[in-house]
């Protein structure tokens, strides 16, 4: 056979034995995406959980505070990210209310209840941190490879888009208006 | 103090006594005999008799360092204390780790168990050897133990909970092993690339869970660890297994051992090199805030 085919044909089965590679390379990436974003999922479902075993504890202590109110949080399977950032926002606000209405009672603060249940809350953020950083740095690798060539051409053929990292706790503060019936 | 000094001179005068017989004698049975080929069998013979001689004197010498100098430093420390010169932790605790490689011949010495800051911890000094064989060119079968780990091995409880097995190694740490191909899957480690690309140049982690890892594995705990292996002139390895944190040290020391015999005590500066040898302890503790049991609650 000639020489010049036979190269041809090696250089041709090394080229879709790359594009093979690159593209099976995405793909994992894909899914360690989406397993790090159940893992978010788990760690949102422990911290609603704690917090409303928290809103259960305060909601005595509150029932007398017209300006203290919880907004309602809504935890579902199948949600984007974007709704998987506010729920965990809405919670980070409702926790913040919970400490600011034990500084006014001083019963609360000193129940053993209330300082377990603190306890938990800190091991169930300590846990979300980690979903959060264990997704970010996979979406972070992920990204990059959409960006990076040659694997931005596969990625560009399949169609795939960069995707959205999943925010630390929200810092903006609002008021929000609701009612106690939790 | 003193009494240490009276067996150390005794253990040195004994020497002493050694190397002068073998003088006289060597040199009488060359005079004598004018068999010069002699001098290498009196040698031979005077060095196996010094060594047996001196055994013991050099026993209760060590014996005498560790409970007058090792113990006392040790209780001023900690509380609890359990120490054993002689003892070490057992080869079955570290290979339930399935984090190192045991090779076939495992010493242990110097165990410490006690509590710091109310952290219950172990430790001692761990010789860790594999048998090489060689063959030479006249076909003779040649055995020898190479080192494979010396250092020390310490087992702290580690203040949070988790399920998987989890391990950072040092680059350049020896015999670290992972079961990574074999076993059911939920045994499996994986590799664990952390966003630090600092932490991923200096270190490797293996977990068999990577929330896990991210969950022990904080930005705070990357950067005490690097601080860690910045003081320490060793090769330094983690392994978190149930709620224990086993880290070892590997720098081809063996801690909390006398001087030689031929230099004299200076208590002052023995001291000072216990207290710093201890110090390796709690400067794990303290750098870990392991004392902190902020996550460990039962709800």
């Amino acid at each position: 056979m000639n020489p010049v085919l036979i190269a041809i044909i090696a250089a041709v089965v090394l080229l879709v034995g790359y594009v093979i590679s690159l593209s099976n390379r995405l793909n994992k990436a894909r899914v360690k995406i989406d397993e790090a974003g159940s893992d978010i999922d788990v760690s949102l479902t422990k911290r609603y959980d704690v917090l409303t075993k928290m809103i259960d504890v305060v909601k005595s202590y509150a029932r007398y505070e017209k300006e203290t109110i919880f907004e309602t949080v809504r935890i579902r399977q199948g949600m984007t990210m974007q709704e998987k950032n506010e729920a965990n926002r809405v919670m980070g606000e409702n926790l913040e209310k919970i400490h600011i209405l034990a500084e006014h009672y001083p019963d609360l603060k000193a129940s053993a209840n209330y300082n377990t249940l603190q306890k938990a809350i800190a091991d169930v953020e300590e846990h979300l941190q980690a979903s959060r950083r264990l997704y970010n740095a996979n979406v972070s690798r992920y990204n990059q490879m959409l960006v990076a060539f040659p694997s931005s051409m596969i990625a560009g053929m399949k169609g795939l888009t960069k995707e959205e990292f999943f925010s630390a706790e929200e810092q903006k503060r609002q008021d929000v208006k609701m009612n106690l019936d939790l | 103090m003193d009494e240490l000094n009276e067996l150390r001179v005794s253990a040195r005068n004994r020497l002493l006594g050694c190397i002068v017989g073998i003088i006289a004698l060597g040199a009488a049975s060359v005079a004598l005999t004018r068999q010069p080929f002699l001098l290498f069998f009196i040698l031979i013979g005077g060095f196996i008799v010094s060594t047996l001689v001196m055994k013991k004197p050099r026993q209760r010498y060590r014996a005498a360092f560790k409970q007058a100098c090792v113990q006392q430093s040790l209780q001023s420390m900690f509380t609890d204390l359990d120490y054993h010169p002689d003892w070490g932790i057992p080869y079955e605790t570290i290979a339930a780790t399935k984090m190192m490689y045991m090779g076939d011949r495992y010493h242990a010495e110097d165990y410490i168990s006690a509590r710091y800051k109310g952290i219950p911890f172990e430790q001692s000094d761990v010789h860790i050897e594999e048998e090489r064989q060689s063959t030479d060119s006249d076909g003779h079968t040649h055995t020898e133990y190479v080192t494979i780990f010396r250092g020390r091995w310490m087992i702290f409880a580690f203040n949070k909970e988790f399920r998987a097995k989890v391990q950072i190694a040092q680059k350049g740490f020896p015999n670290a092993k992972r079961k990574r191909f074999f076993g059911k899957k939920e045994e499996l480690f994986q590799k664990v690339e952390m966003e630090s690309e600092t932490f991923n140049k200096a270190f490797q982690v293996f977990a068999q869970n990577e929330h896990d890892a991210f969950y022990i594995i904080t930005p705070a705990f990357m950067e005490r660890v690097q601080n860690l292996a910045a003081h320490n002139k060793g090769k330094l390895m983690f392994c978190f297994v149930g709620d224990r944190l086993h880290i070892a040290i590997h720098d081809n020391k063996d801690s909390f051992e006398p001087g030689g015999i031929f230099k004299s005590v200076d208590e002052e500066a023995v001291m000072q090199k216990i207290r710093s040898e201890i110090g390796i302890i709690t400067q794990f503790i303290d750098e870990l805030s392991l004392d902190n049991n902020l996550f460990k609650q039962e709800v």
